[in-house]
């Protein structure tokens, strides 16, 4: 491995350390007794000490942020305020309800926004350019929860063509087992919310593309394609696209973080069990636990995508080259 | 060389831009034929539509560039009526081009073997192992190790990524290449190496050729013809000896003076004023109101092409005086006189 790559690894374990340090002490100083859903004030003195004994809150803070820390490195991630289980099942369960939702239409909205993009940008000045450039711009200027809805009104209560929220109709998967990812209902479930992410993530690509695609146009090498006697639609695959790719294939791997922290807001109206959800609950229960879990998964992500999407720089775009 | 069919022969070509609904009358009223195997030079001062007409002749002008008038004759089929895919099998394939840009012409992220592969196998049918070894047969030709070949062009030093892009231009043996400025961005010492090759594979393989630049010794040294641009408009045309010797345009005139080497003056004398804005409505000569020698007729009436006995045409009403004018042409005081002075 190259010296390159050994400092970008050193320097994201740091930025994921800083990360977590802050946030454990951050949230400490917030007002509000934590401790307050799990010991109930009602309990004996007595009692009560020896719940905090149990979850070592009795210790002083930095004692307690030394055994946060060792008990992270072996992934411990200790136990809910909330439920009393271990947040590593608390978190699993419903990152996957997140990934399946956020994962899927983040690469759908990415293919259709780069090809769609390209193929706009390409003839440029034309009625569904304005068309589209217009809608996506408002589009991405709307706010999500207000997306949402509308469709929900629209699709699930007045056309009543979608369930209104859930992962699957109640009662249906009494264990929620894995078997319920595999059936119908839960497709049934998915799709509004997977739609409405998709229209909602689709733009960013489709504008990035377009621009990118513009300013490729009257490139020399591009005009080179088309003397070379390529047909129009090589010299756009072969030559225009995967250049304006870059820009592109790089934010994906970048965006990752950020789309499963924005899920909160499409998970919370459409009641999806997910992992935005649970912080939402668990930041009003002060579930530090849970809370800091489930952020550090989110910086994990974004440290992570970054280092994806400089990796795949060098890999397309040959004159970087990384010492 | 008389008497021969030309290669390519462009008739009264009009080509405009259009920006925003206002029209540049880019190219006016072209005429000029390329003989089989024949360097010809385009000369011009930037701007005057030497990479338009480049550009027409290939094909690829850009969507608000519009032919209104003309043809393109080759092989007996006009290239500006033809069938867009018929079109697209000429390219590259009888006529090929060197760009003026070396370095943005080839594409930064594709290996150079594969773009040039890629070229051939548009129009032939091939493996791309014999397409590769072609490549590397190419590379020898214009003097490049074929071990590079797989190299990205920023590996490449200026001069090797013309030599790669001459190769490109060599691919599949077009009767004629067209080579828009090609060493502009080159030092001198590799500017004559590489002009002594393409030179060298002329005469070997007996493709016609453009030379476009604005720089007039380099045709002079590399060229059997000229002919000379001015705001769109060809205003003088000839075998390169016969031009050098009697320029019969005030405007020829004054760019053999501006090379000192050239001209028999001591000092270079530049041609004062600048060419006009082609989206005004131009009436009369282009050239009057920079000519020292313009009349009245000149800013009125648009000169028909004369063709004098040794084959030179030229553009100008006064084309007779053109001894007289070179005498005048060589005192500076000449080209500083107000631009309305009569003959
Ligand atoms: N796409 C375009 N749209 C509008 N005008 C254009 C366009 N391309 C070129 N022109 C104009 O047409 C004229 C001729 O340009 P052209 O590029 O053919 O000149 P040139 O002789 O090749 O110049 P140079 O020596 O600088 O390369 C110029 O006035 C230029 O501004
Ligand atoms: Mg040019």
């Amino acid at each position: 491995m190259s010296m390159f790559w050994f400092r970008r690894l050193w320097q994201s374990a740091l930025t994921l350390f800083t990360m977590l340090t802050l946030m454990f002490f951050l949230f400490r100083m917030l007002p509000g007794d934590p401790t307050a859903t799990v010991i109930s004030p009602a309990l004996y003195p007595k009692a009560q000490e020896i719940l905090r004994m149990q979850f070592g809150l009795d210790k002083p803070l930095w004692e307690q942020y030394f055994v946060y820390v060792k008990n992270l490195s072996v992934f411990d991630f200790g136990l809910s305020f909330h439920t009393g289980r271990p947040v590593a099942d608390e978190i699993g369960s419903r990152l996957l309800n997140t990934v399946l939702l956020v994962f899927p239409s983040l690469i759908t909205a990415y293919a259709l926004g780069s090809i769609v993009g390209a193929v706009v940008g390409w003839s440029r000045g034309s009625k569904t350019e304005t068309i589209l450039v217009f809608l996506s711009t408002a589009l991405q200027s709307a706010p999500v929860f207000w997306l949402s809805m509308l469709s929900i009104l629209y699709f699930s209560i007045q056309l009543d063509l979608f369930p209104i929220g859930h992962i699957v109709s109640p009662g249906k998967f009494p264990d929620e087992t894995w078997r319920m990812y595999f059936s119908a209902d839960f497709l049934h479930h998915l799709a509004l919310p997977f739609l409405v992410n998709t229209l909602y993530q689709f733009c960013f690509p489709f504008l990035l593309m377009r621009s990118s695609i513009l300013a490729t146009v009257g490139e020399d090498y591009v005009e080179l394609a088309r003397m070379k006697g390529l047909s129009e639609r090589s010299v756009l695959y072969r030559h225009a696209m995967r250049n304006s790719l870059l820009p592109l294939a790089t934010t994906l791997p970048m965006t990752l973080g950020w789309a499963v922290a924005g899920s909160v807001v499409i998970e919370t109206v459409f009641s999806w069990p997910g992992l935005g959800l649970l912080m939402v609950e668990a930041v009003g229960r002060s579930d530090y636990p849970v809370v800091q879990a489930a952020f550090l998964l989110i910086a994990v992500l974004t440290v992570l995508g970054t280092l994806i999407a400089d990796f795949l720089y060098t890999l397309l775009d040959p004159r970087i080259v990384n010492e | 060389m008389q008497g021969t069919d030309p290669l390519v022969q462009i008739q009264n070509l009009d080509v405009s831009y259009y920006t925003k609904g206002v029209q540049a009358k880019a190219l006016h009223n072209i005429g000029m034929e390329i003989l089989p195997g024949e360097r010809l030079g385009l000369v011009g001062e930037s701007g005057c539509g030497k990479s338009t007409l480049l550009k027409t002749i290939m094909g690829v002008l850009p969507p608000n560039g519009k032919v209104n008038r003309g043809s393109i004759e080759m092989d007996g089929r006009n290239l500006i009526e033809m069938d867009e895919k018929l079109r697209r099998q000429t390219r590259w394939a009888e006529i090929s081009m060197i760009t003026q840009s070396a370095l943005n012409a080839l594409n930064p992220v594709q290996r150079i073997d594969r773009q040039i592969i890629e070229a051939i196998r548009t129009h032939q049918a091939m493996s791309k192992e014999q397409a590769a070894e072609r490549v590397s047969e190419l590379f020898g030709m214009v003097g490049v190790d074929p071990a590079r070949a797989r190299d990205y062009p920023h590996q490449f030093s200026g001069g090797m990524r013309q030599r790669a892009v001459i190769a490109m231009a060599l691919a599949l043996s077009p009767q004629l290449i067209i080579a828009d400025e090609p060493t502009t961005a080159l030092d001198v010492i590799v500017q004559d190496q590489i002009f002594s090759r393409l030179r060298q594979l002329q005469q070997d393989r007996g493709f016609a050729m453009i030379l476009v630049t604005h720089d007039i010794a380099l045709v002079v040294e590399n060229c059997q013809k000229i002919c000379v641009m001015y705001a769109g408009m060809i205003i003088e045309a000839g075998n390169t000896r016969d031009i050098i010797q009697k320029p019969r345009h005030p405007y020829t005139i004054g760019l053999i003076n501006a090379v000192s080497v050239l001209g028999s003056v001591t000092a270079p004398i530049a041609i004062p004023g600048s060419p006009p804005n082609l989206f005004e409505n131009l009436e009369g000569c282009r050239f009057a109101p920079r000519c020292p020698f313009a009349s009245a007729l000149c800013h009125q009436k648009i000169p028909e092409p004369t063709t004098l006995e040794n084959g030179q045409k030229v553009l100008c009403h006064h084309w007779s005086k053109a001894d007289e004018f070179s005498k005048l042409a060589k005192s500076p005081e000449t080209w500083m006189q107000s631009t309305t002075a009569t003959t």
